[in-house]
């Protein structure tokens, strides 16, 4: 069930009705009803996977829970006790990441190696629910939250149906007082919802399904186009992804807030950013946040890492010295993101172009500084330069994160850097025009949005009459291309099936 | 004190370390600014800060991470 088709629109406000109208303590019984329905509706051979997950983590989660309370005499029993909660802990994840790694790699693997693969159906959402479960898994095993005893209200936190497709990556403490509150209906949320919806549903068809035939045909026949054209892809391609996931975080955001429950937000205008290290932390932040917390720190914090730089100190400068652990630790959480994206080749290498530019980004910080200062470079020229620069690099990575092999993205890099001649890119002026309408409003919006002015908050406090035609506006635009255009086919999300 | 603050200057150049107590709450430290100085304070104070230590309370001013630093060296 798409989450701009109809049949999805009947579903939420089937939902909406019974939720508002059970009494506030059954509420979070009718938000688990409706995840599951979502679930079974849309991946019913999946909803049994999804089951054994939560079973899984629930269970270990109680359990690491009642060896950390268990009381221990002395140090040594102590000790028994901690390796006891890291064996469970341990075995509890590599269940759920072998489950992610058989349904998402194994078959990708066996064909790359010349085997018959096993015909496997991706689970729908199966990145984002073994990611939020395992973040809940560590953050109990850190006691940093009380393991759930109710396995109904653990199995709402794990498929709370808006955020299952794509994120955000929810975190315990966040998400479950506000799903097992009772809430009442607030017209002020509500509007606030449908408004980013509507917003969430704009970006997805005017920009990224709009652009997306033209950008598939320049990556799956890249030897037809010239250079420019293979550039130009990319870039669009950077556009439609960013229409398209964040447009889908704009939804489930909104279609969450229909229910009173606030979700994180996963985009900050990244390509507004000055650097790749902003540019991530404006991007998928909840995945980012997530990799953080559970690879950057306990890798760049465990033991051996820090002994590995100890050896390696003597052999270069001081300024290096210290950056080693950061190094290391940030190429190895790039690589896991590259890895995350999905199988083959190409995306490990987007994760390294990532991790080793940002690397080689913290050992050159003190020399671009000096460069900057040479050219009395700084201000509004500065950010602009830098600005470009991150869209150029984030533009690259894409060659990679796109192409279904290595060699077709050092292909396609090979003809842009080379010029070479040949098609240009297939926009036709239909294309063109909503495409082009679109971003310049997502520009526009963006750049209201980065300098603090809260434009919901205007819209509000409009007149009726605006507010009225903004919204009628919008929904209008939405039913004339979506709902009653024969040509409108929608296309499913990029990170749907990751 | 002063000795940490020059390891914290020296990890941050651009951050007044005197003047802030918001590094984690406002961002003001990323997380590599922030696995820079725990790998100085290690080495230098023969302290081991973990994981679970990497909290705004210990983390968001000079005089917290101070109280960090002596914390674990008295254990």
């Amino acid at each position: 069930m798409s989450l701009s088709s109809a049949a999805y629109l009947v579903f939420l406000a089937a939902a909406m009705l019974i939720y508002y109208l059970c009494p506030g303590k059954w509420r979070w019984c009718i938000l688990l009803a409706t995840s599951g329905c979502y679930y079974v509706i849309s991946s019913k051979a999946a909803a049994l996977y999804l089951a054994a997950t939560i079973a899984i983590t629930w269970a270990s989660a109680l359990f690491l829970q009642y060896q950390h309370h268990r009381p221990a005499p002395d140090k040594a029993a102590k000790k028994r006790q901690n390796t006891r909660c890291r064996l469970i802990l341990a075995v509890a994840l590599g269940i759920n990441f072998a489950t992610l790694f058989i349904f998402k790699y194994l078959d990708p693997t066996l064909e790359s190696l010349g085997a018959s693969p096993l015909g496997l159906l991706l689970p729908l959402g199966i990145s984002f629910y073994i990611f939020q479960t395992s973040g809940y898994l560590i953050d109990v095993y850190r006691a940093k939250v009380t393991a759930e005893r109710n396995i109904l209200k653990y199995a709402l936190f794990a498929s709370y149906f808006p955020q299952i497709i794509q994120g955000p990556i929810g975190r315990w403490q966040e998400l479950a007082p506000q799903l097992f509150a009772p809430n009442r209906f607030d017209a002020d949320k509500v509007r606030a919802g449908i408004q980013l919806m509507i917003w969430g549903m704009l970006k997805k068809v005017f920009i990224a399904d709009t652009l997306h035939a033209a950008v598939s045909d320049v990556y799956a026949n890249y030897t037809e186009y010239s250079g420019i054209a293979v550039f130009l892809g990319a870039a669009l391609y950077c556009i439609q992804l960013y229409a398209d996931f964040s447009g889908g975080t704009d939804i489930v955001r909104g279609v969450s807030r229909l229910f009173g429950v606030e979700l994180a937000e996963n985009f900050q205008r990244p390509y507004l950013s000055r650097s790749l290290d902003e540019f991530w932390r404006r991007w998928h932040t909840s995945l980012g946040e997530w990799m953080k917390d559970y690879l950057f720190y306990p890798l760049a914090l465990s033991k051996w890492l820090p002994r590995l730089a100890k050896k390696l100190r003597p052999h270069v400068s001081p300024c290096v010295a210290k950056l080693i652990v950061p190094c290391i630790s940030t190429t190895a959480v790039f690589l896991a993101v590259g890895i995350w994206q999905g199988p083959g080749a190409a995306n490990i290498a987007y994760g390294l172009w990532n991790g080793l530019l940002m690397s080689g980004a913290m050992l050159c910080a003190p020399m671009f500084d000096r460069l900057n200062k040479k050219l009395h470079l700084g201000g509004t020229p500065l950010n602009v330069i830098r600005i470009v620069r991150t869209c150029l690099i984030v533009i690259i990575g894409r060659y990679f994160s796109n192409s279904d092999t290595l060699s077709a993205a050092f292909g396609m890099l090979a003809r842009t850097f080379t010029l070479a001649d040949g098609a240009m890119i297939p926009l036709t002026a239909d294309v063109l025009v909503k495409a082009g309408i679109g971003c310049v409003l997502l520009l526009i919006v963006s750049l209201l949005c980065e300098r603090g002015i809260d434009l919901r908050a205007k819209v509000n406090s409009s007149p009726t009459a605006v507010q009225f035609a903004l919204l009628f506006a919008s929904v209008a635009l939405l039913v004339v291309f979506v709902y009653l255009n024969g040509d409108y086919t929608a296309i499913a999300y990029v990170y749907e099936n990751v | 004190m002063d000795e940490l603050l020059d390891i914290l200057s020296e990890c941050c150049p651009d951050i007044d370390f005197e003047v802030e107590n918001t590094l984690i709450d406002d961002g003001i430290l990323s997380s590599i600014d922030l696995v820079t100085i725990v790998g100085e304070l290690n080495d230098a104070y023969d302290i081991s800060i973990s994981v679970d230590d990497l909290t705004s309370e210990n983390f968001n001013s000079a005089e917290s991470i101070l109280d960090l630093v002596l914390r674990l060296r008295d254990e």
